[in-house]
């Protein structure tokens, strides 16, 4: 009987088959320099996420182009956004690779499959021998070096890098109704006090003139990153680099989540909440109906922090961050990250690695990431530079691949090619905020890759502090118990969950990613 | 020695014919038979994930075997109790309060001699099963908002008080689940039960009628004795899932401050599985589950048996 | 006492107790179909309202707009026409093959003389409780060369145990024995009893388990997510929730078209406008089914 079972799962892991090819070499076949890139055309697959809202791939005109001019043809694996994440974890698990995959690799992949396997290969040699735009990003900038590297020290994938102003993140400021405050002869708040008194004014003094109480003050949305409590904790001297409450200062890694100053913010959205000018729908709502309130007739929001334009009835501006009573900097939003890994992969069978790399570096001409990134794009002659294409009719997405590949945008090409006036508004707000905001050195590098060992103390203490941790915060904004509860609290983040423990832990991996050049 | 072998030969011969003499009926059990084998069963070395340290690159030859270590670390964590807690609350709750309701409501559609009422009301009972349940949830949250749900309004016009904040309360989120949840399927948990009573010979009813019967008593005699093999095997397959409360439904109607009541095995096994991509892990809570389920399962089927009903097994 | 025709109304004289019971009877149902009734009704009036409207809650009674911008966004998407198509396809081919495997199956089950019947039901059972999980079901799929093929959608879960169970208690316990005799004495073997006594006095558990099965294609969207690939083959859920993901997801990488900025600005209606139009087809079946829970079709085989 034993037998028979051994036979039989045999069989079905003989069935799985092991279909790896060995490692290609195309140099023969290639042209080392300029285009194309080789004279016969080839085909290689890219697997490729295809948000909802762009079009195929293969009917987008940079692809097009791009593949005249390199003969490369490039068979393209589609992932829809909501199957995205099972389809991935079947193609690593099936083992049913791609040639090449131009976005989200996550660091456990590159880990198990590329440091610990062998289907997703190191790049080094290739980047060096075949990619110069690249090489010279990487000497250029030593960011752009230290975000690609694994802990061994090598590369396992290229990155995206968007150096453009606009780009900073501060494009979701936080807006208060301008019409409401001249209706009310108030000012623009700048100190926490103030800010609690405004919104008070706008619950009880009806400024939208309906006569009903239905003024929401701040739309507030709990554990967002946007639009939640993170940004009062920085204005209370206790900023986050991130949502799990992680800052680095000075060179060290540093837990917000126990600090005093946490405690202060926790405590005034407290105050805030049982003032009843918080939106109550806070812990349910998503953005898409904040966004439809903000957009309501009469208008009843009165705070909110926004991702895009929103057509408003009533007239709203950016305020800068208040202040708290504590005297403390106020920093406000962090700053986004300019260098994305992983954009590009390449696994082990594809037969074309080297030629594949060359198509790859391509894509790194500052002009054609623009293109790529912002497109399709079209030229409007009077002014001499480009606007976005309106999309044609009965066509369901835009063509261009957007926010995903092997792209180095800069702030020259962007000026260049839109001219000073383009996203002016977020170019604004970037003067606004620069001075308050945290500094992407001081965020903690959240794509670095982890070996097993520290993913699993760090689940077992600093995720379950975190969480913890967030969950309370909750429970306080609501019940506004934080004073009789915080030192249960901190001890129980700190021998229960052994947080010390995940600090420590978190300060190697930081420590290590720091080190290399 | 002699007799013995005679004997087995005969058992041997008898079971031939019985195979023999029926052969017609396995023709038509076949096709369902080699559709089982093939996709159920062919994976079903899937299970051994729960034995090992499992790795996607590695597969289930190369992976570490660690015996019951993973059953282990399940135990010992100590969100494990809550969920299975949770998961056992929601789904006896569920099975008492839901799982007669439809046969009520079979019988009172079966005795509404009105024919266009009683088609209305089967044609609307059973709508609300169609509608995703993702949407349902967000209705939930929404009629139950303190803002402006409907739920709060008519309670504030009836009571006067301050608006209550339903979702943020651990202890509601079982009341909320299990009802909305019965209001999603008593009409279509029904459809099977009216089935059955179309099944049941009319002329019981007049004789019924002759001997003096009324609907109640109707309904009490002839209904529920007749249905008792279909309730019967029902009941032995609801509790045969007693564990599988899905994971889409209560994490669609989790929020921070429901948390606590809010999660079940299943998101266990989502978070461990697909996000954290421990396998082993979670499959290990997968088979506890499985095993826990069958062993109710043969339970209420022995104590149907003994009751008299035929049972699954 | 008037017997009329079938087709005029008969006169009943109901007892007293029976007034009462007919009475309760209509109140309780009354309630119960308003309680239901009331979400079904708001997802209508939803539908056609404004986003705004419904999310600040002014949406209760009556519509605040005549507003088919939900729709309109829905079915100028000429992938959700490819859905529709798809979806009938998969749901009536499917259920056929689903009937074809279940019901003889049930029968088959049900007799008790079938040698080996209680193994073979737990061969069948077993399988309700434990399988081998996503990964290896998909290896398995692949490797048989299934993936991204319309049968990975209707072959594999071609036979729903628990619906089998349900068929082999039917067959097991509403078939009169005498029907049995009275086709053996006709000279029935085991097909001719199955196919012309049996199947034909058994309308209400078939119509039950099509419902089912097609019910369960026709809402199906996990097996066409993990396995398919070719959007021209995707069933209608798949579409449906890509329309409500576009609206809804707010990850800082979206990027916001003017197709999505349109959706988001629609999106409640637009999510209450998807129910109608993945409902209303199955809603329409009800009606053709119910026919077959009608009484007494047991007794016109017999007397036959």
């Amino acid at each position: 009987m034993k037998k028979i079972i051994v036979l039989f799962i045999a069989g079905l892991i003989l069935l799985t088959g092991c279909g790896k090819a060995t490692r290609g070499d195309s140099t023969a076949i290639m042209n080392k320099k300029g285009l194309p890139i080789v004279n016969e055309p080839i085909e290689l697959e890219c697997a490729v996420l295809r948000m909802t809202g762009r079009t195929a791939f293969a009917d987008m005109p940079i692809v097009q182009e791009m593949e005249k001019k390199t003969n490369v043809k490039i068979r393209w694996r589609e992932f829809a956004t909501d199957s995205f994440t099972e389809k991935r974890q079947l193609m690593f698990a099936a083992e049913d690779f791609p040639d090449m995959m131009w976005n989200n690799v996550e660091p456990e992949h590159v880990y198990e499959f590329g440091i610990n396997g062998d289907s997703i290969i190191p790049l080094d040699d290739l980047i060096d021998k075949y990619a110069p735009r690249w090489k010279q990003i990487m000497e250029e900038h030593p960011i752009v070096k230290r975000e690609i590297t694994a802990p061994n020290g090598k590369i396992y994938g290229l990155p995206i890098v968007r150096f453009e102003e606009s780009e900073m993140g501060y494009r979701d400021a936080m807006y208060i109704n301008k019409t409401w405050l001249d209706k009310l002869n108030l000012k623009v708040p700048t100190t926490t006090e103030e800010f609690k008194n405004v919104l008070a004014a706008f619950k009880t003094m009806d400024p939208n003139g309906n006569g009903k109480a239905d003024e929401i003050p701040w739309s507030f949305r709990f554990s967002e990153w946007i639009g939640g409590e993170y940004d009062m904790y920085g204005i209370f001297g206790a900023p986050t680099g991130d949502y799990k409450y992680r800052t680095i200062i000075d060179d060290k890694v540093v837990f917000m989540g126990d600090k005093p100053q946490f405690k202060e913010a926790v405590k005034y959205l407290s105050e805030l909440y049982k003032a009843g000018v918080l939106d109550l729908d806070a812990f349910t709502q998503s953005y898409s109906q904040v966004s439809a309130k903000v957009q309501s007739v009469p208008g009843i929001v009165g705070v909110y922090q926004r991702h895009e334009q929103e057509n408003t009835q009533d007239k709203f501006v950016a305020i800068k961050p208040i202040t708290a009573p504590n005297g403390a900097t106020p920093k406000f939003r962090a700053e986004k990250k300019q260098v994305m890994g992983r954009h590009f992969t390449i696994f082990k069978k594809n037969a074309y690695p080297e030629i594949s790399m060359r198509w790859a570096d391509e894509w790194a001409d500052p002009d054609i990431s623009i293109h790529a990134m912002y497109g399709p794009l079209e030229k409007n002659e009077s002014t001499g530079y480009y606007v976005k294409k309106p999309v044609a009719e009965g066509q369901i997405g835009i063509a261009a691949p957007g926010n995903f590949g092997p792209f180095f945008i800069t702030d020259d090409a962007f000026n260049k090619t839109f001219g000073p006036n383009y996203e002016k508004e977020a170019r604004n707000l970037y003067q606004l905020y620069k001075d308050n905001v945290i500094k992407a050195e001081n965020i903690f590098p959240i794509n670095v890759i982890l070996a097993d060992e520290e993913k699993e103390i760090l689940t077992d203490t600093f995720e379950k502090a975190r969480a913890h941790t967030k969950k309370k915060v909750a429970e306080w904004i609501v019940s506004g118990n934080i004073d009789a509860e915080w030192d249960a609290y901190i001890n129980k983040i700190y021998s229960e969950y052994k947080l010390q423990e995940g600090m420590d832990t978190l300060q190697k991996i930081y420590d290590n990613y720091k080190s290399i050049k | 020695m002699q007799i013995q072998t005679k004997q087995k030969l005969v058992e041997q011969t008898k079971i031939k014919n019985l195979i023999s003499e029926n052969w017609q009926l396995y023709v038509l059990l076949l096709p369902a038979l080699v559709v089982i084998l093939i996709f159920s069963y062919g994976p079903m070395y899937g299970v051994l994930m729960a034995f090992q340290k499992y790795q996607t690159s590695k597969g289930i030859i190369g992976s570490e075997w660690v015996g019951f270590e993973n059953f282990v670390k399940v135990f010992k964590s100590e969100s494990f109790f809550k969920y299975f807690f949770n998961t056992l609350t929601l789904s006896i709750y569920s099975i008492i309060a839901g799982f007669p309701l439809p046969i009520i409501l079979a019988m009172l559609l079966n005795q509404m001699d009105n024919k266009h009422f009683r088609k209305s009301v089967q044609m609307f009972t059973y709508a609300p099963h169609f509608i995703s349940q993702i949407v349902v949830c967000g209705m939930i949250i929404m009629f139950l908002s303190p803002q402006n749900g409907v739920v709060n309004v008519i309670m504030q016009k009836i009571t006067g008080g301050e608006p209550i904040f339903y979702m943020s309360s651990p202890s509601m989120f079982k009341h909320i689940y299990v009802w909305s949840g019965i209001w999603q399927e008593v009409g279509w948990s029904s459809i099977v039960y009216i089935a059955a009573l179309s099944a049941i010979d009319p002329s019981l009813y007049e004789s019924a009628t002759i001997d003096g019967a009324n609907k109640f008593h109707k309904c009490l005699y002839i209904d529920i004795p007749s249905l008792a093999p279909t309730i019967t095997i029902l009941l032995i397959l609801r509790c045969g899932h007693i564990l599988s409360v899905g994971f889409e439904k209560a994490f669609a109607l989790t929020n921070l401050l429901n948390i606590d009541s809010a999660t079940v095995i299943s998101t266990f096994v989502y978070n461990t599985g697909l996000v954290n991509r421990n396998y082993g892990f979670s499959t290990a809570v997968g088979l506890f589950n499985s095993v826990i389920n069958a062993i109710l399962l043969l339970m209420v089927n022995k104590t149907a048996k003994t009751l008299g009903q035929e049972g699954l097994v | 006492m008037m017997l009329k025709n079938n087709n005029k109304k008969i006169n009943i004289k109901y007892s007293k107790q029976d007034r009462i019971f007919n009475a309760i009877n209509y109140l309780i149902l009354t309630i119960l179909l308003i309680i239901i009734m009331y979400p079904l009704y708001f997802i209508v009036i939803a539908a056609i309202s404004e986003s705004t409207d419904i999310v600040v809650g002014n949406v209760w009674i009556v519509p605040t707009a005549f507003n088919l911008q939900g729709f309109k966004l829905l079915l100028d998407n000429n992938d959700i026409w490819t859905g529709y198509r798809n979806t009938v396809f998969y749901t009536v081919v499917g259920t056929m093959i689903n009937l074809a495997l279940t019901i003889p199956a049930g029968y088959a089950l049900s007799r008790r003389n079938l040698y080996g019947r209680g193994t073979i039901v737990s061969v069948f059972a077993f399988t309700m409780f434990f399988g081998g999980g996503m990964i290896p079901t998909y290896m398995l799929i692949k490797n048989i060369g299934m993936l991204d093929s319309i049968w990975a959608l209707m072959i594999p879960g071609a036979v729903t145990v628990w619906n089998l169970i349900l068929a082999k208690n039917f067959f097991q316990s509403s078939i009169p024995e005498e029907l049995i005799e009275a086709g053996r004495l006709d000279g029935c073997d085991d097909f001719g009893l199955f196919f012309r006594v049996v199947v034909p006095i058994s309308p209400a558990i078939i119509a039950v388990l099509a419902l089912y099965y097609s019910v369960g294609h026709w809402n199906s969207y996990f097996n066409a997510l993990i396995y398919m690939s070719s959007r021209s083959k995707l069933p209608l859920q798949m579409f449906l929730r890509e329309m409500l993901v576009l609206t809804t997801a707010t990850t800082e990488l979206m990027e916001v078209s003017e197709v999505a900025a349109e959706a988001t600005k629609n999106a409640e209606t637009m999510k209450y406008s998807a129910i109608i139009v993945s409902c209303l087809p199955m809603l329409a079946i009800y009606p053709l089914v119910q026919k077959y829970f009608v009484k007494g079709v047991m007794i016109g085989a017999i007397k036959g």
